[in-house]
């Protein structure tokens, strides 16, 4: 490559960069107003809005970085929608009536449950299923996306999300090795 | 394009668009050449190095949006294109609004020689001005300080195009005479 080739070369790596960026901002975007949707009626929101703006930083530095992270936060992000805007959706429903929801930890667990089905169902379905990394960005995407909605029960709706979550992600893979 | 080659740019700009650094210089190389020849066939020569460089920018600055399910090289073709037609865009622009170019251009200090032939194509310039309609003249005058006069564009652009064919003749004839 010549001086002049190089130095194109350089220009068109930045501008990769700055597309991939640009792009991945705009994703981040999508994926916090949408789990933002959680905060909506809730007693508490400042650590379910610092859970969201997690999310947002998760997910514009995973499709930043692409590959197995990308495929990973995207996965971890669908199924954590379940835990993130089911109790939005049982306080819209007027399930809950005061800030104390008795009904909400079982509410956290059943979405938790189902969040952990679509990850150990779908999860060894999709490319890249073998890299660590892949795990550990749909791990952490679910687990904030659960979080934005879970918290507004508490601890009691966090503990409840992440063992539904444990529980549903164990079945696909416990029948897998039975069968 | 051969059909392996375009097969493997498919294969490369999809590894670029899921985030493979890897792939970054095996498109680069398959791409800048495609694009130079693409903006050579379009474009007159002095503006192909600059469409070309714009457009592999614009295909890099896009890569991550790429969809597997396209066809890679439409998809490079399509946005080089569409940056070898802004081009020509400004450039009829720069033609249109001739003031705009002679601004755009450095003052680089002339000598009296470029001066003095300046000064000589101006008064011939007048004189075959002189010798046109009046109205050809105010229409080729109005046009060069950009102005429009309350017509139809198609209308002032005809009238533009007829007073600079009489403007060509008028100036041919005064060169054949001297």
């Amino acid at each position: 490559m010549t001086v002049a080739e190089e130095n194109l070369a350089a220009r068109a790596r930045a501008a990769y960069e700055g597309g991939r960026l640009r792009w991945a901002l705009g994703r981040a975007a999508v994926a916090t107003a949408l789990s933002a949707v959680a905060l909506i009626g809730c007693p508490s929101q400042a650590a379910p809005a610092a859970c969201a703006a997690a999310l947002g930083v998760l997910v514009a530095a995973c499709f930043w970085r692409g590959g197995a992270w990308a495929r990973g936060a995207r996965l971890g992000f669908a199924a954590g929608l379940a835990p993130c805007l089911l109790p939005a959706a049982a306080r819209a429903a007027h399930a809950c009536y005061s800030s104390l929801c008795l009904a909400m930890p079982a509410i956290c667990v059943a979405a938790g449950v189902a969040a952990g089905l679509l990850l150990g169902w779908l999860g060894p379905r999709l490319r890249g299923h073998d890299d660590r990394r892949f795990w550990l960005a749909a791990a952490s995407a679910v687990v904030l996306a659960g979080a934005t909605g879970c918290l507004a029960a508490g601890l009691a709706g966090l503990g409840g999300m992440a063992l539904g979550l444990l529980a549903g992600a164990a079945a696909p893979v416990i029948a897998a090795r039975a069968a | 394009m051969e059909r392996v080659a375009r097969e493997a740019l498919q294969r490369q700009l999809e590894r670029l668009a899921d985030g493979d650094r890897d792939a970054f210089h095996p498109v680069f190389v398959r791409l800048w050449p495609l694009l130079r020849g693409f903006a050579a066939r379009c474009l007159p020569r002095e503006e192909v190095e600059d469409a070309a460089q714009e457009a592999l920018l614009r295909v890099f600055a896009r890569a991550a949006e790429f969809d597997r399910r396209r066809d890679a090289l439409s998809w490079v073709l399509g946005i080089a294109a569409y940056e070898i037609r802004t081009v020509r865009q400004r450039r009829r622009r720069r033609r249109e609004h001739p003031e705009h170019a002679l601004a755009d251009r450095p003052d680089a200090g002339r000598s009296p020689e470029e001066i003095a032939v300046a000064a000589d194509l101006e008064r011939a310039l007048g004189e075959a001005l002189a010798t046109l309609r009046p109205a050809d003249a105010e229409t080729l005058l109005a046009y060069a300080r950009g102005e429009r006069p309350d017509l139809p564009g198609p209308t002032f652009r005809k009238r533009v195009e007829r007073a600079l064919g009489r403007l060509r003749s008028a100036w041919r004839l005064n060169h054949d005479r001297r």
